[in-house]
């Protein structure tokens, strides 16, 4: 039978001594927050493009600047990071990966690999 | 004792979480070649002009890929909000609050294919 009961809640974080695994797995929970609010400026900005000008240069007018340019490194490193950390999960699933060398040796490559990606990618596109 | 336990693996019913699971991995694969594609289509994307942007969404390369790309991305964004949810939220707002994200995701799903595909 399938285990249905009423299950305790996670314990909260402050609990944890962080450590680098603890950290990457919460930032992947956390960069995956993040996109999904930050893909909702993007529909938005689609939509806008959709209703036309006047409105799109409405949309585009509260996305100049500092706030602008912010939302960019923001959605562009967690893309990156939730991206690369996410094929790391994936090979987990897969079998790979589990001894501890192999965790921290992912983990750092994860996090230079979306270091240098979302540097690369904010200076092309600015 | 469960005699669940003895059976294997193959053989027992599957757990609620199961399709949760294959879901949130199937999404995942989905998404990896179909976020390479649009980073690669955005080098091209000028935002800064109404008419440079609505050329880059008419391209058929933009279009597809937006159109491939936002009903899975809001599966998988869902799912994995589901799973904090469920972390963290106790039962009587839990399942109301997974329901919510769910409506928000479909529909912005929706808009995101509809806008996409607007003046093709």
């Amino acid at each position: 039978m399938p285990n249905t009961r009423a299950r305790p809640l996670s314990p909260h974080l402050q609990i944890y001594r962080p450590q680098m695994t603890s950290v990457l797995s919460v930032l992947h929970r956390l960069s995956g927050l993040l996109l999904s609010a930050c893909s909702v400026v993007l529909s938005l900005w689609l939509v806008s493009l959709a209703l036309g000008e006047v409105t799109y240069v409405r949309f585009m007018s509260f996305a100049q600047g500092w706030p602008g340019l912010s939302f960019l490194i923001l959605i562009v490193f967690c893309l990156y990071y939730h991206l690369f950390n996410g094929v790391r999960h994936l090979l987990w699933d897969w079998g790979w990966g589990f001894s501890l060398d192999r965790v921290y040796f992912s983990g750092w490559t994860v996090v230079a690999a979306a270091l240098v990606c979302s540097t690369t990618t904010v200076v092309l596109v600015r | 004792m469960n005699s669940s336990r003895l059976q294997p693996l193959s053989r027992r019913p599957h757990h609620p979480g199961l399709g949760h699971w294959r879901w949130q991995r199937a999404s995942a694969i989905l998404l990896v070649p179909l976020i390479l594609w649009i980073l690669w289509l955005s080098l091209s994307l000028d935002v800064h002009t109404y008419t440079s942007a609505r050329t880059w969404v008419d391209g058929a390369g933009p279009t597809i890929a937006l159109i491939l790309l936002a009903p899975v991305w809001y599966l998988h964004g869902a799912l994995g909000l589901q799973t904090i949810i469920e972390d963290y939220v106790r039962p009587p707002l839990r399942g109301s609050l997974i329901w919510l994200v769910r409506l928000g995701a479909a529909i912005l799903a929706v808009a995101t294919v509809l806008a996409a595909l607007v003046s093709v």
